[in-house]
């Protein structure tokens, strides 16, 4: 869990429990371009839906983090989601306060469909 | 009359050592810049899929974790610095994914090659 991109995906499953690949793509991307989630470019949101896709969700699948449904590209905790999210609750939260917050924030998930 | 053995049908001369090695045309280049928020694996995924000219969103199959360490890869050619100093070791590494043969250089240079069939078209589909 040492890459942050991780950890924001895992600190939205302490939202909601099921997001769309999509979805995720364009809220890390407002907090990574630090811009309102329906302003995102199509360029931007393909640039963070690519390393989610092809490398960051197949890890944390690996680790039993998340589970991913490949037909519908969607996006639940996995066995481990709790232990990870108290793991970071309790160290890395303080430094990762903002993203928390971003993560957690409302998201207008009309906005991508 | 000469025998067509080594030409295709465009002229590409085919190697003659013998091996079964197919001869390979470049496709296309990309290069990765550590300081970019674009990560090693999102320009290989984008080289690969101006290659195929389809979006990045399309190139799915398979998810390049499942081709290539590129945690290894990052580390092993582009770790942070250390000490101030950045580490920085030389050569490449190459991995298929589908038909496209991708070198990864630790100059940050990704190249996407392909095997030239006889008789093919040097269009992309």
């Amino acid at each position: 869990m040492a890459h942050p991109r991780r950890r924001y995906l895992v600190y939205t499953l302490a939202e909601e429990t099921e997001w769309s690949l999509d979805e995720l793509a364009t809220k890390l991307a407002a907090w990574e371009t630090d811009t309102p989630d329906t302003d995102i470019a199509t360029l931007t949101r393909q640039e963070m839906y690519t390393p989610l896709y092809h490398a960051h969700v197949p890890k944390l699948v690996d680790l039993d983090v998340i589970e991913f449904d490949t037909d519908t590209e969607t996006i639940t905790p996995g066995p481990h989601a709790v232990q990870v999210l108290t793991v970071l609750e309790g160290t890395g939260g303080s430094i990762d306060n903002r993203q928390v917050a971003h993560a957690r924030s409302d998201f207008d998930r009309v906005g991508t469909q | 009359m000469t025998s067509s053995n080594d030409h295709t049908d465009d002229g590409a001369r085919l190697a003659q050592d013998g091996n079964d090695d197919p001869d390979m045309t470049f496709v296309t280049q990309a290069h990765y810049d550590r300081e970019s928020h674009r990560d090693l694996t999102t320009e290989i995924i984008f080289a690969i899929a101006a290659a195929a000219d389809v979006a990045p969103s399309e190139v799915k199959d398979p998810p390049l974790y499942e081709c290539v360490d590129i945690a290894a890869i990052e580390d092993g050619f582009f770790s942070p610095k250390v000490n101030g100093q950045t580490r920085d070791c030389e050569g490449s590494v190459a991995f298929w994914y589908d038909q496209y043969h991708v070198e990864g250089a630790s100059d940050g240079w990704i190249t996407d090659s392909k095997p030239i069939t006889r008789g093919e078209e040097l269009d992309f589909e």
